[in-house]
């Protein structure tokens, strides 16, 4: 941790660095570690010296706790998020733990509240739990 | 969470791995990955779960002596980081008298304190569990949602040991994570 400032994911203090960084989705992590899983069992003579546990209790983790499995479903939810005005992190976060009413989204992502962000009132986090709820109905 | 990180390194391909082209490139990429799977995790970054793509190749410079070839390197990398504040699901590995260990992803040691949780009691038996006037129960394999209350670095074995807490809205034990999403949970 730095010292600088306090480490707070709950508002957003996560270090610039990561605040830039790219943050994925449970459901994203899964399709692309199934799919450098397959890779690594055509490139290499031994995958096991690739293959981590690392990498092993990561994919065994977002397969069980993602909530989107088909790849369609998982780009349509980054887009509903996306248009949003949230940052990454904020993003992912919604999209992992998919809260069901305003008020839990609000207690998982407490900046999305926060000032100068008059586009996140409660109807328009309203709006994008309905348009989630709807693309996991249809996947 | 899970982050997309760009990184540097070197790779050091041996003699006997040095071929020409799409072949040289294989090598780099196959010693990339081994490199990253051992070094497990930094303190930085976080947990080194998978080298997602090479972006650049330097020019290999000849090790004198041993004839082996260094390429300096930029890849991304998907990586596991816990943050203070995050809210994660971990699924409950043991329960002890003053407290609980859960896993979460590649975190082994997430521990929460019986005092980070005081409307749960413990209750003593062949399997014991936790539970709360509500009757929601914390019991082995079960899955909670957490805050990460403070996340210590543990050099010796490479690895993050985060304390958890329930202190907070909509957390507490999870079921059915597979089917409708979360009934959950805990609603002060």
């Amino acid at each position: 941790m730095s010292g600088e400032e306090e480490e707070n994911a709950a508002e957003l203090k996560i270090g610039e660095e990561f605040l830039k960084a790219k943050c994925l989705m449970n459901c994203e992590v899964a399709l692309i570690l199934d799919h450098k899983y397959e890779q690594l069992q055509q490139m290499s003579d031994d995958p096991s010296n690739q293959i981590s546990q690392v990498f092993e209790k990561s994919l065994q983790y977002v397969k069980r706790f993602s909530r989107y499995k088909n790849p369609d479903a998982v780009r349509q939810v980054r887009e509903v998020l996306s248009r949003n005005q949230l940052a990454e992190f904020e993003l992912c976060v919604l999209g992992n733990l998919c809260p069901e009413t305003v008020e839990e989204a609000i207690a998982m992502v407490p900046s999305i509240k926060a000032k100068g962000r008059s586009n996140n009132d409660d109807d328009a986090i309203e709006k994008m739990l309905n348009d989630l709820a709807l693309i996991k109905k249809f996947e | 969470m899970f982050l997309e990180i760009e990184m540097k390194s070197n790779v050091v391909v041996p003699p006997d791995q040095l071929y020409q082209n799409l072949l040289l490139h294989r090598s780099i990429i196959l010693k990339l990955l081994e490199d990253v799977a051992h070094i497990k995790a930094t303190q930085k970054h976080g947990y080194l779960v998978a080298v997602t793509s090479l972006k650049e190749r330097g020019e290999g410079k000849v090790r004198d002596f041993s004839g082996e070839v260094i390429f300096p390197v930029v890849f991304k990398c998907l990586t596991f980081k816990p943050f203070v504040g995050e809210i994660l699901h971990g699924v409950i590995t043991q329960i002890m008298k003053h407290g609980i260990i859960l896993k979460c992803g590649p975190v082994e040691n997430v521990f929460l304190s019986l005092k980070k949780m005081e409307d749960f009691k413990y209750v003593h038996g062949e399997n014991p569990i936790f539970v709360n006037d509500k009757n929601l129960k914390l019991e082995r394999h079960g899955v909670v949602r957490f805050r990460v209350l403070a996340l210590q670095w543990m050099e010796g074995q490479r690895e993050f040991m985060l304390l958890a807490s329930l202190e907070g809205d909509f957390l507490g034990p999870v079921s059915g994570m597979e089917n409708s999403g979360l009934a959950s949970s805990k609603c002060l």
